[in-house]
Protein backbone atom coordinates (compact mmCIF):
# COMPACT_ATOMS: atom_id res chain seq x y z
CA UNK A 1 0.00 0.00 0.00
CA UNK A 2 1.25 3.11 -0.67
CA UNK A 3 1.07 6.14 1.56
CA UNK A 4 2.20 9.85 0.72
CA UNK A 5 5.87 8.85 1.49
CA UNK A 6 6.51 5.55 0.96
CA UNK A 7 6.02 3.83 -2.48
CA UNK A 8 5.83 -0.09 -3.03
CA UNK A 9 6.67 -0.56 -6.47
CA UNK A 10 5.26 -3.83 -8.14
CA UNK A 11 7.47 -2.98 -11.04
CA UNK A 12 10.53 -2.84 -9.31
CA UNK A 13 9.30 -5.55 -7.66
CA UNK A 14 9.18 -7.85 -10.84
CA UNK A 15 12.76 -6.52 -11.66
CA UNK A 16 13.94 -7.39 -8.17
CA UNK A 17 12.66 -10.67 -8.45
CA UNK A 18 14.95 -11.43 -11.13
CA UNK A 19 18.10 -10.59 -9.38
CA UNK A 20 19.44 -13.90 -7.49
CA UNK A 21 20.90 -13.58 -4.18
CA UNK A 22 24.41 -14.43 -5.85
CA UNK A 23 23.99 -11.85 -7.95
CA UNK A 24 23.35 -8.99 -5.53
CA UNK A 25 26.06 -10.69 -3.02
CA UNK A 26 28.41 -9.73 -6.18
CA UNK A 27 27.09 -6.16 -6.82
CA UNK A 28 27.77 -5.80 -2.71
CA UNK A 29 31.18 -6.68 -3.37
CA UNK A 30 32.25 -4.60 -6.05
CA UNK A 31 30.54 -1.95 -3.75
CA UNK A 32 31.85 -2.45 -0.28
CA UNK A 33 35.23 -3.07 -1.95
CA UNK A 34 35.51 0.14 -3.75
CA UNK A 35 34.10 1.90 -0.63
CA UNK A 36 37.41 0.51 1.14
CA UNK A 37 39.39 1.58 -1.42
CA UNK A 38 38.00 4.86 -1.17
CA UNK A 39 38.08 5.20 3.19
CA UNK A 40 41.64 4.36 2.88
CA UNK A 41 42.27 6.64 0.59
CA UNK A 42 40.75 9.47 2.86
CA UNK A 43 42.73 7.90 6.13
CA UNK A 44 45.90 8.44 3.65
CA UNK A 45 44.55 11.57 2.95
CA UNK A 46 45.49 10.55 -0.95
CA UNK A 47 43.56 11.98 -3.76
CA UNK A 48 43.04 9.86 -7.01
CA UNK A 49 46.28 10.82 -8.30
CA UNK A 50 48.24 9.46 -5.54
CA UNK A 51 46.57 5.94 -5.85
CA UNK A 52 47.63 6.53 -9.17
CA UNK A 53 51.17 7.27 -8.67
CA UNK A 54 51.27 4.63 -5.77
CA UNK A 55 50.16 1.73 -7.75
CA UNK A 56 52.61 3.38 -10.88
CA UNK A 57 49.41 3.42 -13.59
CA UNK A 58 49.53 6.47 -16.25
CA UNK A 59 45.70 7.04 -17.33
CA UNK A 60 43.76 8.45 -14.12
CA UNK A 61 40.74 6.83 -15.47
CA UNK A 62 41.16 3.46 -14.16
CA UNK A 63 41.56 4.86 -10.58
CA UNK A 64 37.92 6.27 -11.18
CA UNK A 65 36.89 3.08 -12.76
CA UNK A 66 38.04 1.11 -9.72
CA UNK A 67 36.15 3.72 -6.90
CA UNK A 68 33.10 3.31 -9.56
CA UNK A 69 32.14 0.01 -7.90
CA UNK A 70 31.36 -1.48 -10.86
CA UNK A 71 34.86 -2.84 -11.35
CA UNK A 72 35.35 -6.72 -11.75
CA UNK A 73 39.01 -6.77 -9.97
CA UNK A 74 41.32 -9.30 -10.80
CA UNK A 75 43.91 -10.91 -8.02
CA UNK A 76 46.72 -9.02 -8.91
CA UNK A 77 44.79 -5.20 -8.82
CA UNK A 78 43.77 -6.64 -5.43
CA UNK A 79 46.96 -7.67 -3.84
CA UNK A 80 48.59 -4.17 -5.52
CA UNK A 81 46.14 -2.10 -3.83
CA UNK A 82 46.49 -3.99 -0.57
CA UNK A 83 50.49 -3.17 -1.04
CA UNK A 84 49.93 0.37 -1.92
CA UNK A 85 47.24 1.19 0.94
CA UNK A 86 48.51 -0.92 3.66
CA UNK A 87 44.86 -2.64 4.15
CA UNK A 88 43.29 -6.22 3.70
CA UNK A 89 41.12 -6.22 0.78
CA UNK A 90 40.77 -9.81 1.04
CA UNK A 91 40.88 -11.36 4.64
CA UNK A 92 42.60 -14.17 3.07
CA UNK A 93 45.16 -14.58 6.21
CA UNK A 94 45.78 -18.02 7.27
CA UNK A 95 43.51 -18.32 10.28
CA UNK A 96 44.50 -20.29 13.37
CA UNK A 97 43.42 -23.73 13.69
CA UNK A 98 40.84 -25.41 15.83
CA UNK A 99 42.78 -27.46 18.22
CA UNK A 100 41.33 -30.70 19.82
CA UNK A 101 43.32 -31.59 22.75
CA UNK A 102 42.85 -35.04 24.79
CA UNK A 103 43.79 -35.71 28.15
CA UNK A 104 45.47 -39.20 29.03
CA UNK A 105 46.47 -39.33 32.60
CA UNK A 106 48.98 -42.41 32.52
CA UNK A 107 47.50 -43.73 36.58
CA UNK A 108 49.29 -47.32 36.02
CA UNK A 109 52.99 -46.09 36.40
CA UNK A 110 52.77 -45.41 40.38
CA UNK A 111 55.17 -42.06 40.73
CA UNK A 112 57.35 -41.69 43.41
CA UNK A 113 56.54 -38.19 44.10
CA UNK A 114 52.60 -39.43 43.15
CA UNK A 115 52.63 -36.97 40.36
CA UNK A 116 50.82 -38.17 37.31
CA UNK A 117 51.76 -38.05 33.74
CA UNK A 118 49.14 -36.59 31.34
CA UNK A 119 49.70 -36.76 27.93
CA UNK A 120 48.07 -33.96 25.70
CA UNK A 121 47.27 -34.49 22.17
CA UNK A 122 47.08 -31.57 19.55
CA UNK A 123 45.32 -31.99 16.28
CA UNK A 124 44.99 -30.38 14.02
CA UNK A 125 44.22 -30.26 10.04
CA UNK A 126 47.46 -30.09 9.02
CA UNK A 127 49.05 -32.64 11.07
CA UNK A 128 49.09 -36.44 10.11
CA UNK A 129 49.45 -37.27 13.51
CA UNK A 130 48.44 -35.97 16.67
CA UNK A 131 51.60 -34.23 18.56
CA UNK A 132 51.84 -35.30 21.67
CA UNK A 133 53.06 -33.24 24.84
CA UNK A 134 53.85 -34.64 27.75
CA UNK A 135 53.10 -32.58 31.31
CA UNK A 136 53.29 -33.56 35.28
CA UNK A 137 49.31 -33.23 36.28
CA UNK B 1 2.16 19.84 -13.35
CA UNK B 2 2.15 18.56 -10.08
CA UNK B 3 5.01 16.37 -8.64
CA UNK B 4 5.53 14.66 -5.16
CA UNK B 5 8.70 12.96 -4.18
CA UNK B 6 8.09 9.28 -2.98
CA UNK B 7 10.47 6.99 -0.90
CA UNK B 8 11.57 3.75 -2.49
CA UNK B 9 10.56 0.94 0.24
CA UNK B 10 12.87 -1.51 -1.84
CA UNK B 11 16.02 0.53 -2.13
CA UNK B 12 15.58 2.78 1.02
CA UNK B 13 17.79 1.08 4.26
CA UNK B 14 19.60 2.25 6.85
CA UNK B 15 22.82 3.66 4.48
CA UNK B 16 20.30 5.67 2.30
CA UNK B 17 17.28 6.83 1.63
CA UNK B 18 16.36 6.59 -2.17
CA UNK B 19 13.46 8.78 -3.66
CA UNK B 20 11.87 9.11 -6.88
CA UNK B 21 8.79 11.49 -8.48
CA UNK B 22 5.82 10.92 -9.17
CA UNK B 23 3.93 13.46 -11.38
CA UNK B 24 0.76 14.19 -11.24
CA UNK B 25 -1.82 11.74 -9.77
CA UNK B 26 -0.11 9.17 -12.00
CA UNK B 27 0.38 5.65 -10.52
CA UNK B 28 4.05 5.07 -11.44
CA UNK B 29 7.34 7.13 -10.49
CA UNK B 30 9.61 8.36 -13.10
CA UNK B 31 12.08 5.59 -12.39
CA UNK B 32 9.18 2.83 -12.86
CA UNK B 33 8.91 4.92 -16.39
CA UNK B 34 13.11 4.11 -16.76
CA UNK B 35 12.05 0.55 -16.41
CA UNK B 36 9.35 0.07 -18.54
CA UNK B 37 10.89 2.02 -21.03
CA UNK B 38 13.90 0.43 -21.58
CA UNK B 39 12.94 -3.29 -20.45
CA UNK B 40 12.71 -4.81 -23.68
CA UNK B 41 16.12 -3.58 -24.66
CA UNK B 42 17.79 -3.29 -21.94
CA UNK B 43 16.66 -5.82 -19.02
CA UNK B 44 20.29 -6.75 -17.90
CA UNK B 45 21.17 -2.99 -17.40
CA UNK B 46 18.56 -2.41 -15.47
CA UNK B 47 19.15 -5.31 -13.68
CA UNK B 48 22.97 -4.16 -12.86
CA UNK B 49 21.20 -0.66 -12.25
CA UNK B 50 18.72 -1.96 -9.31
CA UNK B 51 21.21 -4.03 -7.70
CA UNK B 52 23.62 -1.09 -7.14
CA UNK B 53 20.62 1.14 -5.32
CA UNK B 54 19.91 -1.94 -3.38
CA UNK B 55 23.24 -2.07 -2.39
CA UNK B 56 23.94 1.88 -1.98
CA UNK B 57 20.08 1.70 0.32
CA UNK B 58 21.51 -0.90 2.43
CA UNK B 59 25.40 -1.24 2.35
CA UNK B 60 27.58 1.59 1.70
CA UNK B 61 25.59 4.77 1.05
CA UNK B 62 25.43 6.71 -1.92
CA UNK B 63 28.99 7.40 -2.25
CA UNK B 64 30.45 9.96 -4.13
CA UNK B 65 32.80 7.72 -6.62
CA UNK B 66 29.36 5.86 -7.45
CA UNK B 67 28.12 8.37 -9.52
CA UNK B 68 29.13 10.44 -12.49
CA UNK B 69 29.03 14.05 -11.17
CA UNK B 70 28.82 17.20 -13.06
CA UNK B 71 25.59 16.44 -14.77
CA UNK B 72 23.50 20.14 -14.30
CA UNK B 73 25.32 22.53 -12.97
CA UNK B 74 27.80 23.25 -10.50
CA UNK B 75 26.31 22.63 -7.20
CA UNK B 76 22.44 21.17 -8.10
CA UNK B 77 23.91 17.62 -7.32
CA UNK B 78 22.50 16.23 -10.40
CA UNK B 79 24.65 13.11 -11.73
CA UNK B 80 24.15 9.91 -13.29
CA UNK B 81 24.26 6.87 -11.82
CA UNK B 82 28.04 4.93 -12.93
CA UNK B 83 26.77 1.29 -14.68
CA UNK B 84 28.54 -1.45 -15.76
CA UNK B 85 31.38 -0.63 -18.44
CA UNK B 86 30.13 -0.74 -21.57
CA UNK B 87 26.48 -0.37 -20.96
CA UNK B 88 24.02 2.05 -22.52
CA UNK B 89 21.51 3.83 -20.10
CA UNK B 90 21.91 6.74 -18.07
CA UNK B 91 19.93 7.18 -15.34
CA UNK B 92 19.73 10.90 -13.99
CA UNK B 93 19.71 11.47 -10.13
CA UNK B 94 19.66 14.53 -7.27
CA UNK B 95 22.15 13.39 -4.77
CA UNK B 96 22.42 14.88 -1.17
CA UNK B 97 25.26 13.76 0.64
CA UNK B 98 25.69 9.88 0.83
CA UNK B 99 22.29 9.46 2.89
CA UNK B 100 19.63 11.07 -0.26
CA UNK B 101 19.43 10.09 -3.44
CA UNK B 102 16.36 11.22 -5.53
CA UNK B 103 15.44 9.21 -8.60
CA UNK B 104 14.69 10.95 -12.10
CA UNK B 105 14.24 9.24 -15.51
CA UNK B 106 16.91 9.13 -18.31
CA UNK B 107 17.37 6.36 -21.44
CA UNK B 108 19.77 5.20 -23.58
CA UNK B 109 22.84 7.17 -24.42
CA UNK B 110 23.68 6.64 -28.10
CA UNK B 111 27.43 5.96 -28.85
CA UNK B 112 27.19 8.16 -31.63
CA UNK B 113 26.88 11.40 -29.56
CA UNK B 114 29.57 12.93 -26.80
CA UNK B 115 27.02 15.27 -24.65
CA UNK B 116 23.29 14.47 -23.58
CA UNK B 117 21.96 17.65 -25.09
CA UNK B 118 22.46 15.86 -28.76
CA UNK B 119 19.49 13.64 -27.67
CA UNK B 120 16.11 14.87 -27.01
CA UNK B 121 14.67 12.77 -23.92
CA UNK B 122 18.19 12.36 -22.14
CA UNK B 123 17.89 16.62 -22.18
CA UNK B 124 14.63 16.71 -21.10
CA UNK B 125 14.81 14.46 -17.78
CA UNK B 126 18.15 16.01 -17.13
CA UNK B 127 16.34 19.79 -16.99
CA UNK B 128 13.79 18.32 -15.25
CA UNK B 129 15.58 17.24 -12.65
CA UNK B 130 17.65 20.40 -12.25
CA UNK B 131 14.49 22.18 -11.98
CA UNK B 132 13.50 19.91 -9.34
CA UNK B 133 16.87 20.26 -7.48
CA UNK B 134 16.78 24.32 -7.58
CA UNK B 135 13.02 24.34 -5.96
CA UNK B 136 14.44 21.48 -3.33
CA UNK B 137 17.55 23.87 -2.59
CA UNK B 138 14.85 26.94 -2.00
CA UNK B 139 12.36 25.08 0.45
CA UNK B 140 15.82 23.52 2.72
CA UNK B 141 16.95 27.11 2.71
CA UNK B 142 13.37 28.38 3.67
CA UNK B 143 13.08 25.37 5.79
CA UNK B 144 9.75 24.22 4.28
CA UNK B 145 12.00 20.89 3.72
CA UNK B 146 14.27 19.97 6.66
CA UNK B 147 16.48 17.04 6.81
CA UNK B 148 15.47 13.91 9.52
CA UNK B 149 17.72 13.67 12.62
CA UNK B 150 19.80 11.43 11.28
CA UNK B 151 20.07 12.93 7.79
CA UNK B 152 18.71 9.83 5.92
CA UNK B 153 15.40 11.60 4.85
CA UNK B 154 13.66 14.88 3.92
CA UNK B 155 11.14 15.73 6.35
CA UNK B 156 8.68 18.60 5.44
CA UNK B 157 6.50 19.69 1.99
CA UNK B 158 7.50 17.39 -0.76
CA UNK B 159 4.97 18.22 -3.30
CA UNK B 160 5.90 20.67 -6.05
CA UNK B 161 3.96 22.73 -8.83
CA UNK B 162 6.13 23.07 -11.77
CA UNK B 163 4.05 25.97 -13.38
CA UNK B 164 7.25 28.21 -12.67
CA UNK B 165 9.35 26.32 -14.49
Amino acid sequence: MNNMKTYNSEIIDNLLDTITPLEQAQTDAKMMLAARISDAMKAKGWKNKDLLAAVNKENPSVITKWLSGTHNFTMDTLVELQRALDINLMDIEEKREDIVIDFHTDTSKNNINKTKLAHIYCYSSKSKKPDKINCLA
Amino acid sequence: MKCRLVKLSKFSSNKATVYSIIINNEQNTLFDKFIQENANSFINELKDISKRLVTIGHKTGARENFFKRNEGIPGDGICALYDEPGSHLRLYCIRYGTQIIVLGNGGPKPKSIRSFQENEKLTDENYFLRWLSKEISKRIKNRDIEYSNDYLEFVGELEFDDTQK
